[in-house]
């Protein structure tokens, strides 16, 4: 679920917590998977 | 109860003592890998999420932020509600609150700053907090007052004028 169907999000945070997402999903994670 | 448990296990204190030692060791050495992650983070404006928009500290308005300023995903500010999202997202993912330079007690130190420091205290404090250059502490134990709760502390400052 996404942050904005829980609370209404400007877009602009929208994206940001989707940029944010992928920073620790993918980024984080890795490091600490490694 | 406590003497029950502490019986249990002979070896309780030597495996807390191999564990503190463990961890503390860890902790003094921040992961070398924390600064490649906020220089990634500043790029992609995940950073200093925490300061409401109405600071004129906050990212997008501030000018201590150069080059940093010119990328498109810099917004500006964040609501307390919108950043509860980011702040819950970051919660789940160890170092991920340092690397976005959104940990605690940073946070709550540099908004105070931002809220009631003088010009010279923002200098010399607040710009290399939101820079991510230096972290902070807060100190909060007092004789007499139990928890961390901030607003359980009693001390105070009083101003005495000689002239009084």
């Amino acid at each position: 679920m996404s942050a904005s169907a829980l609370f209404d999000l400007s877009p602009k945070a929208q994206g940001l917590y989707n940029v944010l997402k992928e920073f620790c999903e993918v980024g984080i994670q890795r490091f600490l998977g490694s | 109860m406590f003497q029950a448990q502490h019986n249990a296990s002979k070896d309780r204190w030597q495996v807390w003592s191999f564990c503190a030692v463990a961890l503390l060791t860890h902790l003094e050495q921040t992961p070398a890998v924390i600064e490649d992650l906020k220089a990634k983070a500043k790029k992609l404006g995940l950073w200093n999420l925490y300061l409401p928009k109405n600071y004129k500290e906050s990212p997008g308005l501030c000018d201590w932020w150069g080059d940093f300023r010119t990328n498109t995903t810099v917004l500006v500010g964040l609501t307390n509600l919108e950043y509860a999202h980011m702040a819950e997202l970051m919660g789940k993912y160890p170092l991920a609150s340092e690397a976005c330079n959104c940990s605690a007690p940073d946070t709550g130190n540099m908004e105070v700053l931002a809220k009631y420091g003088t010009d010279e205290q923002k200098a010399k404090w607040l710009v290399p907090l939101m820079n991510g250059d230096i972290r902070s502490v807060f100190f909060m134990t007092e004789p007499a007052v139990a928890s961390s709760d901030a607003t359980n502390i009693e001390s105070h400052i009083r101003k005495v004028s000689r002239q009084q």
